[in-house]
């Protein structure tokens, strides 16, 4: 789990393709109308773009689905296998499984969305900037990304997580404050590349507005990249949170996570096994089909893949 | 050639410079001392000890002291919980450790990635590709809190092939290692498939196929040597991550590596060895971004080229 | 002294573990893996539960240390393995004058070092002077201060160690002066800040002296070698005074964090003793044919901080002790692991009669809170429970958070916080309702009593009561237990008539221990001294 910082965050630059001087606009159609429709014929993508929605409705209306309150204890109902009353079985407490699970699922879904939009901000916002200015200004707001990518990612949550207390903001915050490395990196990248591209010069020599530049071209043509890497960071940030509340550094109980959910579940596996096999399957669904959307996101959004 | 070298190792330096000074400031920042017991100690006492370990300097003299002993002396300091023990200690007792279980890990994270990655892109959009691709997916997406008791429920104590936890026997090392290994394989896997698949679409290879040189020839001389290009840039920062050992993994397994160290003194506040460990892991990671640039360098002629 | 630690610079560190790395790993093979072919033969497997911090008697305290120093050393007296209380260690024999602060010790005239000096009264006043000089920065000296001018001398308000309480008056003989007649100073003398440690080792080693190539040793056992977070191994000792009542060929102690893990190897029959299960496998366990188990002297309870309003009106925090039930707590949730408790003096003290505790009235409990001014709970302000990252901490802050919601209507948030953050939160009274723990060092009264005085640094309650201090004060210099023990009733009932703290339960100790070791007993301290343990090996 301690490799999900850095090195993953560097896979998936590599993953997403962090040269994108390939990334270009056919003439004429649609890259949007494009991508969906790329989108919707890869199967795999398809199904788990309708099961990320349907968990992410669950998430949303997770509150007003739920059987049970998520923190109502019953001693005459401690640790009961699934049944009809309770589809996903009791914990220790007697609280319904499935209930908590719902709510895991909103709390590590709301998680991974909020510290996904921190470093979404801040790394679009880094980026662009060093890419736009350039010159010393670059090279020095790159360097702070660079000394950021050899900080040990977790020794910087964990100091975080004990100096502001323990915040379920906090927890988006400091998730999002190390992801945002990246996201700048390729928004960097994507703007020095497109600053000098022949189709935006042509478009300036056939008379498009600068509006319609940026709007039709150059926003089009960074938010693909972004996109995909968004849609790789919320599994990871989902999964980082699991390892802090591992560590009992996650959210507060009686509140739960998928993460602390299974974790807690890994501790009660030979008495209670479905502590443990409910979230981690959900937790596997949600993260499995967030990955396999990303995947099929940059296969719909980079065309290299389909001139071949 | 030598320039650059010098110049990117001097870089590094600077780069661990800003990282120690941030942490160690940053580390004073958290709730607690070294030294907060449950027991309350008196406050004469606390001074006692306070003074025995210079802590009540300024922070300033203290960081300079520390900077000092570790230039002059490659002294990284006590530790403050275990009282006859340095940090310079624990990375020698760790150390071999974690290395025998990274280069275990690696391994095996290197055989079975690659292979599925290779299959995958090769049967690409078969049951092959699905079924490598679910395996990969899935193993980055069961945190390893919970692969590592289950392997030892399964094979430690229903089987009873191999012991449940320790690191002195040739049986001992399997599971730990696989554990650890397990989340490499799978990005691995992704990676090598990803890298793959776009050299597949390229036209060099296409003309090689025109000039009917045998598929075998094509993959072997061709296919890897560009698809690979992926998996080595994130094999250096893997490399660092797991030459700094996993907690989850040493805690399950009880074995004396370092990476029970790095989240543990955190927590202890035992300020030395957290800076040991962050600067020991920070290194890691530049040294091993250093040696991917090495080798993208011997391996790629356009950055070579770059270079000079 | 600690350049004295960082023996080799990085570098060489570095060069040392890369170039090693390959024979390290299999010089340790061998060992372990031998079968034992004879009872005597045998090593003990025992989890010790975490790496212990030092091995210096001296300078640490815990029951991870205790156990390694119970074997490696020998104070004055030694815990029974049954009961707990002292019995004669290297002290043979001893004496109390009338006036009851003047103790004279007759020391065997056979006891040993491991290298051969012989342990005289001289170690004990060594000991006892290193561990109280300031300089020496021991952390747990206070243990000591009941020794005449021991405070004095540990705070630096005294200089001459000569005007402490102990003295040599021959080799073998040790005379101790008290501060004040203490009838439980004996109950005190096993305790680890109490043993003799070897002067020239410490003066040629230093910090380095507990290190295997260095360590000088009095106890059943000596120490044979430390891998840091992998295991320590204790032989029998030749040079031990009673080396032929010592039956294990040594302990071998595993420092496992993880109870889980701990507890698959105690099943498979990697360990001999598992000291410390897993909170959810208790109920469990409970039937298992190869379980001890006990109640402890040690007591789990809520502090509340009664600066905080509503905190400062006695009936409030009333309110709160008496709508928690206890009987569910610990029978249903905790599957009887535990001993639901409302006193704060834990089960197991003879003679003591317990004062009469809140118990579990809500309708009482409601009535309090609305003389109170919160009649209508809704106004009663949001409180929070601080606790420390735990499961059953977690467990129960969540099922009181319930019954207090149940009964009183108000509703209280949950925060749990790591070690370090939890500590600070508590000890500078950050927080309105904290989890607390106290485990007695010796079986008396006054061990928890003395928490609640008002400069008692545990206190952290923010309560101070002139007669509760002049109660305990008055017990803690009286000569006569019964009296004694008549004060320190009385301060009891003050206590939780006031109630800056709210009792929950007293610990049950379990463990589990293999059937062919003989020896090992539950007992009130949880003090398991390893020297008459055997294996018992006819089937």
């Amino acid at each position: 789990m301690t490799l999900s910082d850095v090195s993953q965050a560097r896979a998936h630059t590599e993953e997403t393709g962090l040269d994108l001087d390939h990334t270009h606009l056919e003439s004429g159609t649609s890259l949007w109308r494009d991508a969906w429709y790329r989108l919707r014929r890869n199967r795999l993508a398809a199904w788990s773009f309708s099961l990320v929605s349907v968990l992410a409705l669950v998430a949303l209306l997770a509150p007003w689905i739920v059987p049970y309150p998520f923190d109502a204890i019953d001693f005459t109902r401690i640790g009961q296998a699934p049944s009809l009353a309770h589809w996903f079985g009791t914990d220790d407490l007697g609280r319904d499984l499935l209930t908590r699970t719902v709510h895991g699922l909103r709390i590590s879904f709301a998680v991974g969305m909020i510290a996904t939009c921190v470093s979404l901000c801040i790394g679009v916002l880094w980026g662009s900037i060093a890419g736009f200015v350039g010159g010393t200004l670059d090279a020095l707001m790159m360097r702070v990304v660079d000394v950021m990518y050899s900080l040990p990612y977790m020794f910087f949550v964990i100091i975080l997580m004990t100096i502001f207390g323990r915040n379920i903001l906090i927890l988006f915050l400091a998730l999002g404050a190390v992801q945002w490395l990246t996201m700048a990196r390729i928004v960097r990248g994507q703007v020095l590349s497109l600053r000098h591209k022949e189709f935006v010069e042509g478009a300036q020599s056939v008379g498009c507005t600068r509006r319609r530049i940026i709007v039709r071209h150059l926003i089009p043509n960074t938010l693909g990249p972004v996109i995909i890497y968004t849609t790789l960071t919320i599994p990871r940030i989902i999964l980082e949170e699991a390892f802090l509340s591992f560590l009992g550094l996650g959210v507060q109980a009686p509140m739960a996570s998928l993460g602390s959910l299974t974790s807690d579940g890994a501790q009660a596996m030979e008495i209670y096994p479905w502590l443990l096999i409910a979230p981690s399957l959900v937790l596997a669904l949600l993260l499995l089909s967030l990955n396999f959307l990303g995947d099929g996101l940059r296969d719909a959004l980079d065309p290299r893949m389909h001139k071949g | 050639m030598l320039r650059y070298v010098v110049q990117r190792l001097g870089g590094s330096l600077l780069v661990l410079w800003v990282i120690v000074t941030l942490a160690f400031f940053l580390m004073r920042l958290a709730p607690g001392g070294p030294f907060d017991l449950e027991r309350t100690l008196p406050l004469d006492v606390q001074k006692n000890i306070a003074h025995k370990y210079h802590l009540d300097e300024p922070l300033l003299t203290q960081y300079l002291r520390y900077i000092s002993d570790i230039a002059m002396h490659g002294d990284l300091g006590p530790s403050y919980k275990y009282a006859d023990r340095s940090v310079n200690d624990f990375i020698a007792d760790g150390l071999p450790i974690t290395l025998q279980l990274g280069t275990l890990a690696l391994t095996f994270a290197l055989v079975f990635g690659l292979t599925f990655g290779i299959v995958a892109a090769l049967r690409h959009n078969t049951a092959w590709d699905y079924v490598a691709m679910g395996l990969a997916i899935a193993g980055v997406s069961i945190p390893n809190f919970v692969v590592g008791p289950l392997l030892q429920y399964l094979f430690g104590l229903k089987l009873g092939w191999v012991p449940i936890a320790g690191w002195d026997t040739p049986s001992a090392v399997l599971l730990p290692s696989l554990t650890l290994g397990v989340v490499y394989a799978a990005s691995i896997a992704r990676l090598a498939r990803g890298g793959m698949l776009e050299v597949l679409g390229q036209d060099y290879i296409r003309t090689a196929r025109a000039k009917g040189l045998r598929e075998r020839v094509i993959i072997v001389r061709h296919m890897l040597r560009g698809g690979l290009l992926p998996v080595i840039s994130y094999l250096g920062p893997a490399v660092a991550f797991l030459l700094s050992g996993s907690l989850v993994v040493e805690k399950i397994f009880n074995i004396p590596g370092l990476g029970r160290h790095f989240v543990q003194s955190a927590l202890n506040r035992d300020y030395t060895v957290t800076l040991g460990m962050v600067i020991f892991f920070s290194g890691l990671i530049l040294a091993c971004n250093l040696c991917v640039d090495l080798l993208y360098l011997l391996i790629d002629p356009r950055v070579r080229e770059a270079t000079r | 002294m600690w350049r004295a630690s960082a023996r080799k610079g990085l570098p060489g560190v570095l060069l040392v573990a890369l170039l090693g790395a390959p024979m390290a790993g299999c010089q340790r093979c061998v060992s372990t893996s031998v079968p034992p072919k004879t009872a005597s033969e045998r090593v003990l497997n025992f989890n010790n539960l975490a790496e212990p911090e030092y091995l210096d008697p001296g300078m640490v305290q815990g029951n991870v240390e205790y156990n390694l120093c119970m074997a490696l050393f020998e104070g004055l007296l030694v815990p029974d393995p049954k009961t707990a209380e002292p019995i004669p260690g290297v002290a043979e024999r001893w004496e109390m004058a009338k006036d009851g602060r003047v103790y004279t010790f007759h020391l065997r005239r056979h006891a040993q070092w491991s290298d051969g000096h012989p342990v005289t009264a001289h170690d004990f006043v060594y000991a006892w002077e290193r561990v109280l000089n300031p300089e020496t920065g021991a952390p747990f000296a206070y243990i000591l201060y009941y020794l005449k001018n021991a405070r004095a001398y540990n705070l630096g308000t005294m200089t001459d160690p000569r005007a402490l309480g102990v003295r040599a008056v021959d080799d073998h003989t040790l005379e101790v002066t008290l501060e004040h007649p203490t009838t439980f100073f004996l109950k005190l003398l096993p305790l680890m800040t109490y043993m003799p440690v070897p002067r020239w080792a410490i003066e040629a080693h230093g910090p380095l002296w507990t290190r295997p190539e260095h360590i000088v040793t009095n106890g059943p056992f000596a120490l044979t070698a430390w891998i840091p977070y992998k295991e320590i191994l204790v032989k029998r000792s030749p040079t031990y005074w009673d080396a032929a009542s010592v039956r294990l060929a040594g302990v071998r102690f595993h420092p496992l964090e993880e109870k889980e893990t701990a507890l698959k190897m105690y099943l498979a029959g990697e360990l001999d003793v598992d000291w410390e299960l897993p909170v959810l496998k208790m109920s469990e366990l409970r039937s298992h044919p190869e379980m001890v188990e006990g109640p402890r002297f040690a007591l789990y309870f809520y502090r509340l901080n009664t600066a905080r309003p509503p905190l400062d009106d006695p009936r409030v925090r009333r309110a709160l002790a008496m709508a928690i039930d206890r009987e569910t707590l610990v029978n249903q949730y905790l599957q009887q692991t535990q001993i639901p408790t409302d006193t704060l003096m834990p089960a197991g003290v003879p003679q003591y009669r317990y004062p009469q505790g809140p118990g579990f009235h809500p309708q009482q409990a409601r009535e309090l809170l609305r003389a109170a001014g919160f009649a209508d709970p809704a106004t009663f302000p949001p409180l929070t429970i601080h606790y420390n990252t735990d499961d059953r901490h977690k467990l129960i802050a969540q099922v009181i958070q319930q019954m207090w919601k149940t009964h009183l209507g108000i509703s209280v948030q949950l925060f749990n916080e790591e070690w370090k953050s939890y500590l600070k939160t508590w000890q500078t009274r950050n927080y309105e309702i904290s989890r607390a723990g106290w485990v007695g060092d010796y079986v008396d009264p006054q061990s928890f009593l003395d928490l609640f005085t008002s400069t008692s640094t545990q206190n952290a309650t923010g309560w101070g009561n002139p007669e509760y201090d002049r109660l305990v004060e008055a017990a803690s210099a009286d000569p006569d237990q019964a009296r004694r023990y008549a004060l320190l009733e009385s301060a009891e009932t003050l206590l939780l008539d006031e109630m800056p703290m709210v009792p929950i339960m007293t610990y049950i100790k379990m463990m589990l221990v293999k059937p062919a070791v003989k020896g090992i007993y539950s007992n009130v301290l949880d003090l398991h001294p390893l020297k008459t343990v055997s294996f018992d090996m006819t089937p």
